[in-house]
């Protein structure tokens, strides 16, 4: 049985999601998946694609479908000595699960002063995509809740890292896959025992002259944006949240006081975001900016169906270089 | 029940009493549980101290104290003093005592509480152990997706689970036999495939038989059961709401039948003395008492418990 353990295969999101889930299956027999069509489905989009095949019905556990009594199932199993990981299909049913998730799994430890854990994965995929079906990004009714880390990934290699992180914490995590990267870009991961922490930012692209705070599918999108300044010689700062919830104040801090400008960029909505939690923050902190913070974000109406009509509510790699020129006041640059 | 086994439900009920009461005079918003002594008791009498107990809310604060937890630390529930088992941190009924394996209601939201005993059961059942997992709920819970959801879960994967309805006819105001779409709660459970009952929740012995077979069915394998136990709630839905919404004929029906009464009628035509029965209400009394002293020597609560940690306990 091989594996990128010792090949190093270049997997895409998806791939090395279930990379990382198969290893810490196989390392912790206390790891159990619990959710719909897991099994000869193999889940929606192939998120459970050869699991059921080498763990069966033991680890594998089909639900009806009843997301809600599902995860309070999970949060059951959890409390009693269980590594849960509980699939949600889609960020659409999120809502469905607010009460276990936000109440209940993430409400424990805080209310029992400590007695009772619950190291539970919930596992959801969200954002526009090839799919287009099931888009809504409810991250931040997620992200407001105490005790509750949310973890959205943006490429295959933190994926696996961050699973693995997710699967071993003593803690309730959300982990939200982005729907567009899932099948669209190959990258080389790492080995077994390679975790990528939680809660912790990582710079994908250095800069000088603007941060671009940002998680997900608009972190590529904003690297996109930052070769087209290149050219013009901006350079932009691209920061990776990776975990949104907790933030990571530290390297925001950090990178905004090398740069002094700050853009935000996110799918979700603007409004109650999480960029106007990070703004909020930067600017509590004293932080000496030299442009007011830029927040680019859906507005406020659900995400539409027909493709014209959902494209242009996404972030783009046009509006975020506009938005960095006006930041460093080059407008008249532009082309 | 043999007669030691009644005397100890009969003891269990009058602690449960006294918690009740205690924490009725502390505050006029408790949830009393006042009345369903048997339901509550005869039910978690049946589980051993390695079962996993996911109970509802009213009358809780005695199971705690049936698998061992001091009186002092169950009335701190309420009273807001050090000691209290969650440092405060959730209302007095729905605290639990995750370390005697008794399961908070964190959600303050009716339903959860089934699926996470149907998710420990599902846990029991996978590693192979004989523990069960017992959930209690109210009539009211039974309205709720959660419950319809839960038993459909719990029977089509057979887990070592059990469900006991303390059915005492209100949803806060509201009749259950008005709102609820069957003939019997027991009757719609039994829908989803699994065997159920109701019996009589004010007769500890027959409310301790039914969940017995139950618990002795989920250990063998023999998968989820449903208990409806028939009860009554001797104050309005907290201890100061008036209850405008019942009879006063109803009421005085039901207040005859009240289930610790019942157990002493019993006991006497077993052959317990009067004299033994006076004894054990008196020392049950001495014991809440002394409980309560201990308790009002304890330091308050204060804002830098907020701070505090516990270790994890293995449940």
């Amino acid at each position: 049985m091989s594996s990128s353990t010792t090949t190093r295969q270049a997997l895409t999101m998806r791939e090395a999601i279930l990379d990382g889930m198969r290893e810490e299956m196989r390392r912790d027999e206390s790891v159990l998946l619990i959710g719909q069509d897991l099994r000869a489905f193999e889940g929606p989009l192939k998120s459970t694609e050869g699991l059921w095949e080498e763990f069966g019905d033991a680890r594998v556990v089909e639900t009806p479908i009843c997301e809600s009594s599902a995860t309070s199932m999970g949060v059951g199993a959890a409390v009693v000595g269980m590594r849960p990981i509980v699939e949600i299909m889609f960020s659409d049913l999120m809502p469905i699960v607010a009460t276990p998730v936000i109440q209940l799994a993430a409400n424990l430890r805080f209310m029992t002063a400590g007695v009772g854990r619950v190291p539970m994965v919930i596992r959801t995929r969200g954002g526009d995509g090839p799919y287009r079906a099931h888009p809504q990004n409810y991250e931040a009714l997620f992200t407001h809740s105490p005790g509750l880390t949310v973890v959205v990934p943006s490429n295959a290699r933190d994926a696996k890292g961050l699973i693995k992180s997710a699967i071993r914490f003593e803690d309730p995590v959300l982990f939200i896959e982005n729907i567009f990267l899932y099948n669209a870009y190959r990258m080389e991961v790492g080995g077994e025992d390679e975790l990528v922490p939680l809660g912790r930012a990582a710079i994908a692209r250095e800069g000088r002259d603007a941060t671009v705070v940002t998680y997900g599918r608009s972190v590529r999108t904003a690297q996109t944006a930052a070769q087209q300044l290149a050219r013009e010689g901006i350079e932009l700062e691209v920061l990776d949240l990776r975990t949104v919830a907790p933030l990571d104040d530290e390297a925001i801090l950090a990178s905004v006081a090398r740069t002094r400008r700050l853009i935000v960029v996110h799918e979700a909505w603007a409004t109650g975001g999480i960029g106007a939690e990070v703004i909020s923050r930067v600017t509590r902190s004293g932080a000496a900016l030299e442009h007011p913070p830029i927040l680019l974000g859906a507005p406020d109406v659900p995400v539409p169906w027909a493709e014209p009509l959902r494209d242009s509510l996404l972030p783009t790699a046009a509006g975020i270089a506009a938005a960095a020129r006006q930041a460093v006041g080059a407008e008249a640059a532009a082309p | 029940m043999n007669v030691e086994d009644l005397q100890a439900a009969h003891r269990a009920m009058l602690v449960s009493r006294g918690i009740e009461r205690y924490c009725v005079e502390k505050t006029p918003h408790w949830y009393a549980g006042l009345g369903e002594e048997a339901t509550v008791v005869g039910t978690f009498m049946s589980l051993t101290r390695e079962d996993f107990a996911s109970p509802h809310y009213r009358g809780s604060l005695v199971i705690g104290w049936l698998r061992g937890r001091p009186l002092a630390d169950v009335l701190a529930c309420v009273n807001q003093r050090q000691g209290s088992p969650t440092l405060g941190r959730l209302y007095g009924s729905f605290a639990g005592a995750l370390d005697y394996g008794v399961m908070p209601y964190v959600t303050m939201v009716l339903g959860p509480n089934l699926a996470v005993a149907a998710g420990a059961a599902l846990a029991f059942q996978r590693r192979g152990e004989s523990r069960v997992a017992l959930a209690s709920m109210g009539d009211g819970t039974t309205g709720t997706g959660d419950f319809h959801e839960t038993l459909n879960m719990a029977a089509s994967m057979r887990v070592p689970c059990v469900f006991v309805c303390q059915n005492n006819q209100f949803s806060i105001s509201t009749s259950t036999r008005s709102m609820l779409a069957c003939e019997t709660i027991a009757d719609w459970a039994s829908r989803y495939g699994m065997p159920a009952e109701r019996i009589d929740g004010n007769d500890v012995e027959a409310v301790h038989g039914a969940v017995s077979a139950a618990v002795a069915r989920a250990r063998a394998g023999g998968g989820p059961s449903f208990v409806e136990a028939l009860t009554y709630r001797h104050t309005g839905h907290f201890a100061a709401d008036p209850a405008v919404y019942r009879s006063a004929e109803e009421h005085a029906t039901w207040m005859e039948r009240d289930p610790i009464a019942r157990a002493e009628a019993r006991l006497r035509e077993l052959g317990v003395a009067d004299e033994a029965l006076a004894r054990v209400r008196e020392q049950v009394a001495e014991e809440l008492r002394g409980a309560a002293e201990e308790l009002d020597a304890r330091p308050p609560l204060t804002a830098a418990d907020l701070e505090r940690e516990e270790a994890p306990v293995h449940v």
